[in-house]
């Protein structure tokens, strides 16, 4: 049922590429910042893996709202493999930024609001799967879990620009609040190629994920000889999923 | 009233519980549910009342489409579910009275008092519920059913808990009911109560929803 | 509305007839207050920086601790399935437990205010700290009644509701804080103002959205 698809392969491969392009660029191309000296160089794939945790709300409630109001599982796979990759990435992304604010700022952290932020993002994910977690019925655990996605994905600018309101200490790339850090034209096509290189990887990534999950309802749902009648006796107390 | 289901299917993982399956309801029938333990029954009455989600499945009255989440079709439904559906600190007649309010019925005190006393409860009116037994409950669980007017009757095992007086009380209503042309479908595990008043019977089995004659039951 | 007013009247009597929330949280309040003292060494002198800081905290923890309970004679009894079929428009459901857990964590504030004063000596009593507080626990409450009513139905319950509420509740943590010193310090309105927008932003937007999913928490 669920064969290979070609379109996935290619696309897996060129995401590999990429990302392995845009490291030799951060490498070999990308110039040293005057101030920040090496460790800036991280730059390139903290930017990337932050939007891409944003990104992953975004996913993740666009889920939610289409498996509400289509109630199709294939929307609930896309919702919670955008989470997982959400927490995978903002992660990625406050570790990233806090091997950066050490020798930058020296400390590892410091209450910065986009720091903040992403943190929090990252706890909201997590209260997303321990919320599926605590849930035994697979309709059930769809449901509540793209509610959670929704008001997530809502409080989120809510929380950033709360935070932002409070005093900043975070370089500022785009925009024009705060500490300004120079960059050169090597430097924003690195950034360009690493954000590009990135998003492609989460996209194979989302796609992946929601094909294995796919599967793995398939097969839980397939029937099996003989153990129907276990089954039945966990719906009797209330005729209901438990 | 004849309300029509077509192609109702529910699965609970790896079970399928229900494969479109089909019948029909007649109103002015008091009709048994039968089945096994974990056949489907339970299952069978919350999807016919909304409150669970069928895989597919189309119902039909009088050969209108029927959707069970719509408003007004909500509200014309009662179900005598296994939970009582009851505010355990809330007394009887504030139970009553906070559906009242909730259905618009605005029946007002004496008329809510009378289903009281129809049930058997008025001495208890301002009990709160915590304290009932499970008789009492399902008592005051008819009550709730029967307070606003509906036109389809649900009910799963109606006879749990009652004594003697309580299942008199309960033919009775179903008896009234069914001269009121309303649609009835009670779930049972023994006909010795529903035996006596039910016009026909539905079989849950093997994912499949077969009518039934009385002869055909008690033979 | 009366729909609304009945399903409100019947939490408060509820509540007014056993009196388990608020007694319990009440309680858990002032125990936490007597915890802070000694934790952070409390003193008169430090009062308009972290006073707003600690009663917003005991609004916080002990309010999760009454929310968690909310639900539960829905989730207990099956009355879930009642209002889904009763009630004419479940959005009604939702507003109507929002309100009464508002009124509740308003109670709980109007107790802790005086407490505080009193233990102190340094009056909270300014009509806009009042209304700041109160505005807080609108925006509380609009999240973490729809929060409730998720964790209600899971295996957990009581442990995670502060597990997914306090992440999304940060923006509401830090108007209050911030507009709450502003208040406190004498800072002219104009200074701290974003802060009550900001507040009332996240409680008519949280509010809303709510409402309109509401009707996904309790239908199958």
């Amino acid at each position: 049922m669920l064969s290979k698809n070609k379109w996935l392969s290619v696309l897996s491969v060129l995401a590999v590429l990429a990302v392995f392009g845009a490291l030799a660029l951060v490498i070999f191309y990308a110039p040293l910042e005057l101030t920040m000296g090496l460790p800036q160089k991280i730059f390139y794939f903290h930017v990337s893996s932050a939007w891409l945790g944003m990104v992953s709300f975004f996913v993740a409630a666009i889920g939610g709202i289409l498996y509400l109001a289509r109630g199709k599982e294939v929307h609930d796979a896309l919702s919670l493999a955008g989470v997982e990759l959400g927490l995978l990435f903002s992660v990625l992304g406050t570790v990233t930024g806090m091997l950066w604010a050490r020798p930058v700022w020296n400390t590892y952290w410091t209450w910065d609001p986009r720091l903040t932020t992403m943190t929090i993002m990252g706890f909201t994910y997590l209260g997303y799967l321990l919320l599926r977690r605590a849930i035994d019925s697979p309709t059930r655990a769809a449901r509540l879990g793209a509610i959670y996605a929704i008001v997530g994905f809502v409080s989120v600018p809510l929380t950033f620009f709360s935070a932002r309101l409070l005093r900043t200490i975070h370089p500022t790339i785009f925009g024009n609040t705060g500490e300004k850090m120079v960059m050169t034209s090597p430097m924003y096509q690195t950034m360009a190629a690493s954000i590009v290189a990135f998003t492609l990887l989460f996209v194979v990534l989302l796609w992946h994920r929601v094909r294995l999950e796919m599967a793995q309802r398939m097969l839980d749902s397939e029937p099996e000889e003989g153990t129907a009648k276990h089954q039945v006796a966990k719906f009797d107390a209330r005729g209901e999923e438990q | 009233m004849k309300l029509e289901v077509r192609g109702l299917s529910k699965r609970f993982g790896k079970t399928k519980v229900l494969n479109s399956a089909e019948f029909s309801l007649q109103s002015g029938e008091i009709i048994g549910l039968l089945g096994k333990n974990g056949a489907g029954k339970t299952t069978l009455l919350r999807l016919l009342a909304g409150v669970s989600r069928a895989e597919s499945g189309v119902f039909y009255l009088d050969g209108q489409p029927w959707h069970a989440s719509k408003n007004e079709n909500r509200r014309m439904i009662a179900m005598l579910a296994h939970q009582p559906w009851l505010y355990e600190n809330l007394t009887a007649i504030e139970n009553l009275r906070f559906y009242d309010q909730l259905y618009h019925c605005q029946l007002g005190e004496t008329a809510l008092r009378q289903l009281l006393a129809k049930v058997g409860l008025e001495a208890n009116a301002r009990q709160v519920v915590r304290g009932f037994s499970r008789g009492m409950k399902q008592r005051l669980a008819i009550a709730r059913c029967l307070l606003h007017q509906p036109k389809i009757l649900l009910m799963d095992e109606p006879f749990t808990g009652l004594d003697d007086d309580g299942s008199q009380m309960l033919l009775q209503v179903l008896q009234e009911e069914r001269a009121k042309d309303h649609i009835i479908l009670a779930s049972t595990h023994e006909l010795s109560q529903l035996g006596t008043i039910a016009d026909g019977y539905l079989r849950v089995e093997a994912g499949k929803v077969l009518a039934e004659s009385p002869t055909e039951v008690l033979a | 509305m009366a729909s609304l007013w009945a399903l409100i009247k019947k939490d408060l009597i509820q509540e007014w007839r056993s009196k388990d929330i608020i007694s319990a949280m009440l309680a858990f309040a002032v125990l936490t207050l007597f915890i802070f003292n000694y934790a952070l060494s409390l003193s008169p002198q430090a009062q308009a920086s972290i006073a707003t800081g600690i009663v917003w905290v005991l609004v916080v923890f002990a309010g999760t601790l009454g929310i968690n309970r909310s639900f539960s004679a829905e989730q207990d009894q099956d009355c879930f399935d009642a209002l889904l079929l009763g009630a004419p428009d479940l959005s009604l459901v939702y507003l109507a437990k929002m309100l009464s857990n508002f009124l509740i964590m308003a109670l709980l504030a109007l107790f802790l205010l005086p407490v505080y004063s009193l233990l102190y000596n340094y009056s909270l009593f300014n009509g806009l700290f009042v209304g700041l507080i109160l505005l807080g626990a609108w925006a509380y409450s609009a999240m973490a009644t729809l929060l409730a009513g998720l964790s209600v139905q899971t295996r957990m319950r009581d442990m995670l509701l502060p597990v997914l509420l306090f992440p999304l509740l940060m923006p509401v943590n830090i108007a209050v804080v911030k507009a709450g010193a502003g208040i406190l310090e004498g800072l002219p309105f104009a200074d701290f103002s974003i802060w009550f927008t900001l507040l009332a932003a996240y409680a008519v937007i949280i509010t809303t959205i709510s409402s309109m999913v509401f009707e996904y928490v309790i239908k199958e």
